[in-house]
């Protein structure tokens, strides 16, 4: 069956495929640019010394990991969501059948 | 309960769900812009800037602006290469540009306090810069006066 020209209904496999491509761009290649700070790492080193430095560096990074974490708990809200989304919907498709 | 009612009991509860779902992205929204707002607010007062060499500052500014290119540039992906629209219909196709959006909106927070915290240490930069400029010239100004004060002073004494 094709969905493409459905308004209303949820492909399983299209979901998967869907929700597994997100993890991989949210969870895995947004998730690695924010980690990866090095290149402001090397700068603020070269260039910056001392307590404040350190600071805002320990900053960055913990702001980083706190994004990193806070992606995770949205694709986690996200994914549970779609989860019973698509338990419902197929409950109600079987209560239709039953009225019918 | 005929079937349209179902239908629409059906659709109500979808409907419930997409505003439930948006709550709790907006909790994690308004967490992070939160976080990140303090995590860089003590350089708004501009007093966390001690040690930087001034000469390094737009090295620095750029290494952050290249950083939040890399990070705005993914997104820009998500939001072209992974519209929902190509597995998704309906309400479950909104909940799923829903995440997308939240997903976007908790890293442009980011971004943006990075991006301030860059402005305020160009603006660190500037005023340090004047205030070296004012310095040198009232040094040059004070040079000139002892200049002048030697050439014409006589000894008193």
């Amino acid at each position: 069956m094709d969905f493409q020209g459905a308004s209303y209904g949820v492909d399983i496999m299209g979901i998967n495929q869907y929700i597994s491509d997100l993890n991989t761009a949210i969870l895995t290649k947004v998730s690695n640019v924010i980690r990866n700070t090095s290149e402001v790492e090397t700068e603020v080193k070269a260039g910056w010394v001392g307590q404040s430095a350190d600071q805002f560096l320990l900053n960055l990074n913990k702001a980083a990991d706190t994004m990193c974490d806070t992606l995770k708990e949205l694709e986690k809200t996200f994914e549970a969501e779609i989860k019973g989304i698509k338990d419902q919907m197929m409950d109600f498709d079987d209560t239709l059948v039953d009225a019918e | 309960m005929g079937v349209i009612e179902k239908v629409k009991l059906g659709l109500g509860k979808a409907s419930d769900w997409m505003n439930g779902l948006k709550d709790k992205f907006t909790a994690s929204i308004n967490k992070v812009q939160g976080y990140v707002g303090s995590a860089f607010e003590v350089a708004k007062n501009g007093s966390t800037f001690t040690g930087i060499n001034y000469d390094s500052i737009d090295k620095i500014r750029g290494s952050i602006r290249t950083y939040v290119t890399k990070i705005q540039n993914e997104l820009a992906n998500i939001n072209s290469d992974l519209s929902p629209d190509k597995a998704l219909k309906g309400d479950v196709a909104a909940a799923a540009k829903a995440y997308v959006k939240a997903v976007t909106d908790v890293a442009e927070a980011y971004v943006s306090s990075l991006l301030a915290y860059s402005d305020k240490m160009y603006e660190y930069g500037e005023a340090f810069r004047k205030n070296e400029a004012t310095l040198t010239q009232n040094v040059n100004d004070e040079a000139t006066a002892l200049s002048s004060s030697a050439e014409k002073y006589t000894e008193k004494y």
